[in-house]
């Protein structure tokens, strides 16, 4: 039922806009991979290749074994979700859950059945003679999603489907989504431009950035070796220095960084690429009192520019001489320190990353 | 006190808005009134007499004295009518599908010519029409004035304009998210279209086949070239009895229409529901 995904070196130009360069990639069986990148990267032009709304250049897109490069959408057996839910407004709630089954001929009996199955599975019993325009937006996208569902697709595709929500309810929808995903064992393929949403939901990310796959991997991957500076800065939150190259020698490397500080970071991936950068996620940073720091390998100076308080954070932003302050995440419960007070941002060469710049 | 002025100005605000709304509507409503209310005469030495507002004496007797050529005119106006709206809604909803759609170039210069009906003066249409019949007639020996296909002919013509004006306004706002959303859970494109696409934009296609069937319904420079004795639209039929026989009757006819025209809105409005008619915004149509 549920099956692969393939995309064999997809290509897509609209006019003379490249929307995708060469793509590749393998979705698992009952995966949910999420499309993660800025607007424009081309993560809903590759989802709507695989949906089959718009046809690549070049390449192939398999679906289990099958080549469906050239099917029409109809005939491709995926459901979808869209961001602004798209349920037909002429039909009762029932009647856009049915319409998959309908369009496929299905009994029916097993139609209202398979109904009543759906709202349960999105935990939205009883609605079945409503209109869409009746329905909250939490609601609306459960009736999209159970419509997605109803005749039991191959693949799921959805297209920022929580946008349009406030963020509590996004949040709650996001556990939803990855409960029912898990309950049907259902290949997905998601998109968002909402790094935490990615992290929350997915088996895997695919980072993109203009019209390419920056970098494939789990949440934790991704966070902790990112393979560019793009996808330190994208996912989470990181301080980068542009650095200078050493020396390196077992996995670490001694850079220089802000023209005359000689630091030494981990090397977590192997960087080719000239111009290099150093980052470090605000968690990994900690502030010392100025002249009073030796437990850390690093330690530059600096002076306390702002700080901002989050409830489980203490944002505390240090001027070290770089183009952007440094941003140091501390336990809300610390005091936080007057401005223009110098410190000591200090971190663990561990905990430093080098990155490749574009 | 400020408050106190604050709330008097407010008073004083609605008093005119009021007024200005009631005189919009005397000023709209008053012709009807007088038609209504002179077809209410009863019969009179002198036929001039007849035709007193507010009325003498109140009797139906004028109703009696509506001529049967009227009422012919009345089902013909009625049947022709309703073969503009309909034809003007199969040929206006794939125009405007393809105006709103598609991407071929010249979309302006085709958008227009379909518009140039509304700006070419009805009776240029209809003397167009008339020699475009002496012709084909010249041609093939069938000639279409004073026939129902010649009238249909440039009815539909007139009326088309206003379906493709209403279709193309709520195509515009259309969100073809939905189509998609059809196709990709099964249906065929041409099963998208009539499930979902065609139902959506039903509010401006009613809007389009109203305002078709009005503009059909009230024509008079075109019918009147393309009537022939014994063979007349209500409008021209009228049109005609002004200028001949003018009697109280004519003003009972005229009522008989009012009340039906009400009637057909009030079902209109129980079926479909005005209001969804108005959002549609025919006056893009117009225009």
């Amino acid at each position: 039922m549920s099956q692969r995904v393939a995309l064999r070196n997809v290509t897509k130009r609209f006019g003379s806009v490249v929307a995708l360069k060469t793509i590749s990639l393998d979705i698992e069986e009952g995966e949910f991979i999420t499309l993660l990148g800025p607007s424009g990267c081309g993560k809903t032009t590759t989802l709507r290749l695989i949906a089959g709304f718009n046809d690549p250049d070049q390449g192939q897109i398999l679906l289990g074994d099958q080549d469906i490069t050239n099917l029409p959408p109809q005939k491709r057996e995926i459901g979808m979700v869209f961001q602004d839910y798209a349920l037909f407004p002429h039909l009762t709630i029932k009647e856009n859950i049915a319409f998959p089954l309908r369009e496929r001929r299905t009994p029916k009996e097993k139609i209202n059945d398979r109904v009543v199955e759906l709202l349960e599975l999105v935990r939205l019993p009883g609605v079945e003679e409503r209109y869409p325009s009746e329905l909250s937006g939490g609601q609306a996208q459960r009736i999209s999603v159970a419509r997605a569902v109803a005749y039991p697709p191959k693949v799921l595709l959805m297209d920022e489907p929580l946008g349009a929500l406030d963020l509590k309810l996004r949040e709650a929808m996001q556990l939803e989504l990855r409960r029912i995903q898990q309950e049907l064992q259902i290949t997905t393929v998601f998109v968002t431009h909402d790094q935490t949403e990615a992290m929350n939901m997915s088996d895997r990310i695919a980072v993109m950035r203009n019209g390419e796959i920056e970098q494939v991997g789990t949440a934790r991957d991704i966070y902790n070796f990112p393979q560019s500076s793009f996808v330190a800065d994208f996912v989470g939150r990181i301080n980068l220095l542009d650095a200078e190259l050493l020396d390196k020698s077992g996995g670490i490397a001694d850079l220089r960084i802000l023209n005359d500080v000689n630091i030494r970071a981990k090397i977590a991936t192997e960087v080719q690429s000239k111009s290099l950068c150093v980052g470090i996620r605000p968690e990994k940073l900690a502030i010392g009192r100025s002249g009073h720091e030796d437990r850390y390998d690093n330690q530059i100076p600096g002076k306390v520019v702002s700080s901002t308080f989050s409830g489980n954070l203490l944002d505390i932003f240090v001027d070290v001489g770089a183009d952007k302050p440094f941003l140091v995440e501390q336990r809300p419960d610390q005091v936080p320190l007057e401005i223009n007070t110098p410190v000591e941002v200090c971190w663990n060469a561990q905990d430093a990353l080098v990155l490749s710049t574009e | 006190m400020k408050f106190v002025t604050y709330r008097l100005q407010k008073a004083i605000g609605r008093f005119f808005f009021g007024l200005y709304c009631s005189i919009s509507y005397i000023f709209l409503l008053s012709p009807m009134v007088v038609v209504i209310g002179t077809s209410l005469n009863g019969p009179t030495e002198n036929v001039e007499a007849s035709f007193t507002f507010p009325p003498d004496s109140f009797s139906l007797y004028w109703y009696t004295q509506i001529p049967e050529g009227q009422i012919d005119a009345l089902l013909l106006s009625f049947v022709l009518a309703t073969v503009a709206s309909l034809c003007g809604c199969l040929l206006g909803v794939p125009a405007a599908l393809g105006l709103v759609r598609s991407n071929v170039p010249g979309k302006a210069l085709i958008s227009a010519i379909f518009r140039a009906p509304l700006q070419i003066p009805a009776i240029v249409t209809g003397i167009a029409f008339l020699q475009l019949f002496y012709w084909i007639g010249d041609l093939t020996g069938f000639y279409w004035q004073g026939s129902i296909i010649g009238l249909a002919l440039g009815h539909i013509f007139i009326a088309t304009p206003y379906v493709v004006g209403t279709v193309t306004a709520i195509l515009q706002r259309f969100d073809t998210r939905l189509e998609e959303a059809a196709v990709i859970h099964g249906a065929s494109p041409r099963r998208a279209f009539f499930r979902v696409t065609l139902p959506v934009i039903m509010p401006g296609v009613y809007a389009g086949a109203l305002y078709a069937f009005m503009v059909s319904f009230s024509d008079v420079p075109v019918a009147i070239f393309l009537s022939s004795p014994g063979f007349v639209t209500y409008p021209v039929e009228i049109f005609f009895a002004l200028e001949n026989d003018f009697e109280p009757s004519l003003m009972a006819s005229a009522t008989l229409v009012i009340i039906i025209c009400l009637l057909l809105l009030l079902l209109v409005q129980k079926v479909i529901g005005l209001d969804a008619l108005l959002k549609v915004g025919g006056s893009r149509g117009v225009g």
